[in-house]
């Protein structure tokens, strides 16, 4: 192939010589000498033999130029647009895209035409300015021509026209102004299309109340939504309205350098002056206007007591900015004055008053205020100011909707109040999921290619009764899938997870393993767990890969046949995917377009793909519902939830965020663990919940907090994305939940402005905190937790999502927060305080006491040693009556086996702490007999004669089950025989034997 | 402008001494301007009406300032009073002001909130309408440019060699008679022109009189906009501007730009819920009050007397507030 480059400067000195003054080298019609050509390679140039290699082969640089910056995003907005479609929301794509195209065009288009039309005024008023000026002298002098005679780009020219004398007599070309022109016009049209969610949610803005009431912010008495809504795109607009002028006064005032060169400022006529004059008029409006939004703005204002308007920022800046407005406008007048009458003065002394003002009033008056007047004086002079921060803070997090109950927390523990709230031991949290998912990874993948990713607590009727259970799905892991990575096994045999896992948080099996009422593939329900009749998991939480369905080849569903005997191949189960919700490779356009967006070949040549197929892609839960919803923020945990169709969906809680709040103080999620939140903010709603079906990937969305603006605005801007919560199934609705994320957030905001008097706050000796993960390695760090639990005044157990929380500096527990899920109680939040001199102990303490304690001590010293480690679960707090109970499971992991098991937990009260195989025997121990297996339900006799009765009986059946061989059960009578002995020690007055 | 003029001081205009009128005028108007401006822009009410305040001493110096420069150079013929435009803005400010300095001036008496709507804008127009002839009596007839008479009627001294002699056959009487022939052709072009208007765009422009719900009212939006409303239109409109327009250049300027001032003085009082819509109703307002500007305009040059175009004003008025209620 020859080299088009050294064709194209052959043809160019070929050209040149032909283009000489050589009459007869030309044959034009006329005989005229030759015009230049340049520009115009390839129209009526005379022709000669070997030009046609020329356009041929330059041709095809620009085409595969434009091949491949075309192809690439073209085929990336088709595909992407195939799927959404086949999410169901191809509109919504669309629709978005129009957004952003119909802000960029017509900002860009808006923006050229203004500047266009200021420079066509600046050339015309220039033009007519110099013919006034000096009709007889020769303004514009020849300007080297920038293609010569022999069709060279004279460089020179060009680069003649930048420098001083040539540029300052002649100005920039005005095709280079217009190209300035759109430059900036381009980018103010990607400033807009950037701000869209800014711009769409301003278009559909409603007020902060859904009634239509208005709450206002303190100061200023404007509706919250003029901050949420308003605000920031009245500060685009004047960024982008001072962006717009400061370019049309450049590009005017080059146009004009030529005039100003020859005859000055003040020479110059009375028409450019004052073009020019309300051009920068103009922009001295807009940083007039600017100074009003940065008075608004002042309700983010961090200085002072308490984020928001402070006392100096009402004294002195709120003024500051008015008088600054004031110069500035006087500014905008004067100078439209002195263009029109030549006289400056007024201007100049404007401008010099206004640049002190704004040094002396920005700067040094309100720092002079702060330390001067507000410093000695601070909380007489703060506290309006302060209580705003409070109204507004705890508005913004939804703080001012919780309730709060006096909790006393120090009663003694009595085996009467256990049985009464027998209930919320029937579900305590024997499991913790950090080890139940390593235990549960080793039990139940069958095969290297399955994962359990993530354990999930959720509640569940079984057997009539609400119990709280635990469950993970059984998803395909591509990267331990790799070893047998083949094309064929990755994109059409392995394409999907299958099954899950189920096991009662309190449920522990022999050997200290997990009982697990669903298990095994297909999935096995036992024990009235509810029943997954559609077990495959084609989207889920892991990272996938893409895979084809309806392939020639079937899909693996599941082996067949007993692992251990070895023949695993023979017997594997197929399936076929039977959803109709992937991206169609009926035709050859389709296979090709997906091939070079996956950037696959096979997908367009493998005899594989039929008419049938589907492409299924992107089948991450994340990535599902953040392309529907990229304005809302996302909780980091999705969970797992068994239908009554005996269908599995995943349901995800999503917030609607804002850092505009007024008033409001910023949260800071930063290094908290709080995965929803990626900046700080200073308003967040649980206000959207996505449920997603694992089978066919259907992904919906629901508004969860109907009273929250920013989805009001959002579902005004996407009709039909966000439906009612009342669409949801009720099966799912069952398991509707408050969102651990933002409850997180919340609950840490809480910590801090529990406070409601300004006093209290601002002397910060009423901060709490949430309880950093206790003490020792072996603990895994405390964080807010889902339990079954009766709550104090409250007449039965429920699903409840509790926090715990201690004083800043202070071990001692000083509330705990507990957000209610269950029914119409859905989204309450209750907090229970206990005396600010509470003594109830912290999970800290509880930590360390456990640590602490002779026997657990000892006898974990002994475990944690070579061989084997100790790990410690969540510590959970429950109350029970007038007092907390803490339990802490203990697990043990070989490292040979590498799987935890439950051996023990730990009770504890603020008085003592204990441990036992099983709940009850700790709870016996705790307060000294008289619990009975509050799984069992029944009561302990309380006579010696039943005792005695209830022990022979028990010992008859430990005997028994030593005789089969059941150790598990015999340990299990053995231990209840112990509560019995203990009981009967206990009544009779004895010591323990 | 020769380099050799010696340069005057500190108070100069375009390189030459300045009147102190014209320097007041000037300082005064762009402190007001910026005022109202920055009072506009969210600084508070006060400043904005400070600012209005201003701008009503500061315009109509300048317009006094033009009218005493025109004295010196420009012929007897011609416009010698301050420049139309001037004129205009001059009385702007007071207009707007008008129910400003009502509230203070009721404020003894109750408020200004408490009056009738009708009594009230029948006050408001009152007010604009005074403040026009006082502005106009100030730098008009005060500076010697025209007189009262010459302002209302054709005049021998009016008379200008742009402007084709006045018709003034029928004397009073015609003027009458052409002020009551006039409006019907006028009428049915307006609702020609607004009915096309309001039915393309869907703006409706609020009437400038408040709904008459019983005689009292309606017998105040008739003298409204019947009696007073008239009088001081026409004595801007025709008596000064078209008449400054006229005798500066010809009657079909005079026609024109008079009508032009006349329809956008109409939009200011108009808004919308967002800024497209306040546009769309002030392009509304402002054409459909092209066909009676126009009408009257011409009717000016023909008769040259107010008593004309302060009738043919006041029976379309009348008839639009007949017809509306």
């Amino acid at each position: 192939m020859t080299d088009p480059f050294k064709d194209f400067l052959e043809e160019l000195e070929r050209r040149q010589r032909d283009g000489a003054p050589k009459p007869d080298a030309t044959p034009d019609e006329d005989g005229q000498p030759p015009r230049p050509r340049a520009r115009r390679p390839g129209g009526s140039a005379p022709r000669t033999p070997g030009r046609s290699r020329l356009p041929l082969s330059l041709l095809l640089v620009p085409v595969v130029i434009a091949v491949v910056f075309v192809t690439g995003p073209l085929v990336g907005l088709i595909t992407d647009s195939r799927w959404f479609t086949s999410l169901g929301a191809g509109a919504l794509f669309w629709q978005r895209l129009q957004i952003q195209g119909t802000l960029f065009t017509s900002a860009t288009a808006v923006s050229f035409a203004f500047l266009l039309i200021m420079l066509l005024f600046a050339g015309w008023l220039a033009r007519h300015d110099a013919a006034d000026a000096a009709p007889a002298e020769q303004v514009r002098r020849q300007r080297p021509p920038l293609v010569d005679e022999r069709g060279q780009i004279q460089l020179d020219a060009l680069l003649g026209s930048f420098e001083g004398g040539s540029f300052s007599r002649n100005g920039l070309p005005p095709a280079l102004l217009r190209i300035g022109a759109l430059l900036v016009a381009i980018f103010i049209g990607i400033q807009a299309s950037s701000s869209w969610e800014v711009i769409s949610l301003w278009q559909h803005a409603v007020s902060y109340d859904p009634s239509g009431a208005s709450v206002v912010d303190p100061i200023f008495g404007r509706d919250i939504s003029f901050y949420l809504f308003s605000l920031p795109v009245l500060r685009l607009a004047q960024s982008i309205g001072s962006t717009l002028l400061l370019a049309a006064l450049i590009l005017s005032g080059i146009r004009y350098i030529p005039g100003i060169a020859q005859r000055g400022l003040a020479a110059l006529g009375s028409a450019p002056r004052f073009h020019l004059a309300l051009m920068i008029g103009g922009l001295l409006l807009i940083t007039a206007y600017g100074y009003q939004l940065d008075k608004a703005e002042l309700v983010y204002s961090t200085s002072g007591a308490s984020t928001g308007v402070s006392y100096t920022d009402v004294a002195a800046r709120m003024p500051a900015f008015d008088i600054l407005t004031v110069f500035a406008a006087i500014a905008a007048a004067f100078l439209v004055g002195a263009a029109l009458t030549r006289t400056v003065w007024p201007l100049v002394l404007t401008l010099v008053l206004w640049g002190s003002a704004s040094v002396a009033l920005t700067g040094l008056y309100p720092e002079f205020v702060q330390r001067f007047q507000v410093t000695p004086n601070e909380f007489a002079l703060e506290e309006p100011y302060i209580a705003n921060n409070l109204k507004m803070t705890r508005l913004a997090f939804g703080l001012d909707h919780w309730s709060e109950l006096q909790y006393g927390g120090e009663e003694t523990l009595t085996a009467a109040a256990i049985a009464k709230d027998a209930e919320s031991f029937t579900d305590a949290r024997l499991w913790d999921y950090r080890p139940l998912q390593a235990t549960l990874d080793q039990l139940q993948t069958v095969r290297q290619y399955y994962n359990f990713v993530d354990v999930d607590v959720d509640r569940y009727e079984i057997n009539g009764r609400q119990r709280l259970m635990m469950l993970s799905a059984r998803e395909l892991n591509p990267q331990r899938a790799l070893q047998s990575a083949t094309w064929v096994n990755r994109h059409i045999a392995f394409t999907h997870g299958i099954g899950i896992a189920m096991v009662p948080v309190s449920g522990v099996a022999d050997g200290g393993l997990p009982e697990l009422v669903i298990r095994d593939i297909p999935p096995v329900s036992s024990a009235g767990a509810p029943v997954v009749s559609e077990p495959r998991i084609y989207f889920g939480e892991l990272d996938d890969d893409w895979v084809i369905v309806g392939a020639k080849t079937p899909e693996f569903d599941y082996p067949v046949g007993d692992a251990a005997s070895g023949d695993t191949t023979s017997g594997d189960a197929t399936t076929s995917w039977t959803g109709t919700s992937g991206i169609p490779l009926k035709t050859f356009i389709d296979r090709l377009l997906f091939a070079i967006r996956l950037g696959d070949l096979n997908l367009l040549i493998s005899d594989q793909v039929t008419t049938d197929s589907q492409l299924l892609w992107r089948r991450t839960i994340g990535e599902r519902v953040t392309a529907l919803a990229p304005f809302v923020k996302w909780d980091g945990d999705p969970y797992l939830v068994v239908r009554k169709d005996g269908g599995l969906s995943y349901m995800i809680d999503g917030y609607t965020t804002s850092d505009r709040f007024p008033n409001a103080s910023l949260f800071d999620p930063y290094g908290l663990g709080i995965s929803a939140l990626d900046a700080p903010v200073n308003y967040i709603r649980n206000s959207v919940k996505a449920t997603i079906d694992l089978y066919t990937g259907e992904t919906l969305l629901y508004v969860a907090d109907s009273a929250d603006p920013i989805v009001r605005a959002w579902s005004g801007v996407f009709p039909g994305l966000l439906h009612p919560l009342t669409e949801m199934p009720a099966d799912l609705q069952a398991h509707l939940r408050v969102g651990e994320d933002g409850f997180d957030a919340a609950t840490r905001v809480y910590a801090r402005y529990h406070v409601t008097e300004p006093q209290t706050f601002y002397r910060q000796d009423d901060v709490w905190t949430v309880p950093e993960s206790a003490a020792g390695a072996q603990s895994l760090p405390g964080e807010a937790y889902y339990v079954r639990v009766r709550l104090p005044g409250e007449k039965s157990t429920e699903f409840a999502l509790i926090q715990p929380l201690v004083p800043t500096n202070r071990p001692n527990m000083i509330a705990w927060v507990a957000a209610r899920n269950d029914g119409s109680n859905y989204g309450q939040v209750v907090s229970y305080r206990f005396p600010k001199d509470s003594s109830v102990f912290g999970p800290s303490q509880i930590g360390a006491r456990i640590d602490a304690d002779p026997i657990i001590s000892a006898q974990t010293t002994l475990w944690d040693q070579s061989g084997s480690t100790v790990t410690r679960g969540n510590l959970i707090v429950t109350p029970i009556g007038g007092t907390l109970v803490y339990l802490q499971p203990v697990y043990l992991q070989s490292t040979a086996s590498s799987f935890p098991e439950f051996q023990k937990i730990v009770a504890a009260t603020s008085t003592k702490v204990v441990w036992g195989n099983t709940l009850t025997e700790a709870l016996n121990l705790l307060v000294g007999g008289g619990v009975v297996d509050p799984g069992n339900g029944g009561t302990q006799p309380s006579d010696v004669a039943g005792l005695v009765a209830k022990a022979s009986r028990l010992f008859d059946q430990a005997q028994a089950a030593l005789r089969a061989g059941d150790f598990a059960r015999y340990g299990d009578r053995i231990a209840a025989l112990q509560v019995v002995l203990q009981a009967l020690a206990d009544l009779t007055g004895s010591t323990t034997p | 402008m020769s380099q050799q003029e010696a340069r005057p001081g500190l108070l100069q205009i375009n390189g030459r001494a300045a009147p102190a009128l014209q320097l007041l005028g000037l300082v005064a108007s762009a402190l007001g301007l910026g005022l109202a401006l920055a009072g506009i822009l969210g600084a508070g009410a006060p400043l904005a009406i400070a600012g209005l305040a201003l701008l009503g001493i500061g315009l109509p110096a300048l317009a006094g300032a033009s009218a005493l420069q025109r004295q010196v150079d420009t012929p007897v013929t011609g416009w010698r009073g301050p420049g139309p435009v001037a004129t205009f803005f001059a009385t702007l400010p007071w207009v707007v002001l008008a129910p400003v300095v009502l509230v203070i001036a009721t404020a003894p008496f109750g408020g200004f909130d408490r009056l009738d709507p009708a009594i009230a804008t029948l006050l408001q127009v009152l007010v604009g309408s005074l403040a026009t002839a006082a502005v106009i009596g100030l730098t008009v007839v005060g500076s010697g440019a025209a007189t009262w008479r010459d302002l209302v009627s054709a005049t021998p001294a009016a008379a200008a060699p742009t402007l084709p002699p006045p018709d003034r056959r029928g004397g009073l009487l015609g003027d009458l008679a052409w002020g009551l022939a006039i409006p019907i052709p006028v009428l049915a072009g307006a609702s020609i022109v607004a009915s096309f208007l309001v039915s393309s765009s869907g703006a409706v422009p609020p009437s400038p009189l408040p709904p008459a719900g019983n005689l009292l009212q309606l017998c105040a939006n008739l003298i409204t906009a019947g009696l007073i409303a008239p009088i001081g239109e026409e004595l801007l409109y025709r008596g000064v501007i078209a008449q400054a327009w006229g005798r500066q250049s010809g009657p079909r300027r005079a026609i024109i730009f008079s009508t032009l001032l006349f329809a956008f003085a109409h939009t200011l009082n108009l808004g919308g819920t967002t800024i497209s819509e306040g546009l769309l109703i002030a392009i509304v307002a402002f054409a459909i009050r092209l066909p009676l500007g126009l009408a009257l305009g011409w009717l000016w040059v023909r008769r040259r007397s107010l008593v004309a175009t302060i009738m043919l004003h006041a029976v379309y008025n009348i008839a639009i507030v007949l017809i509306s209620s």
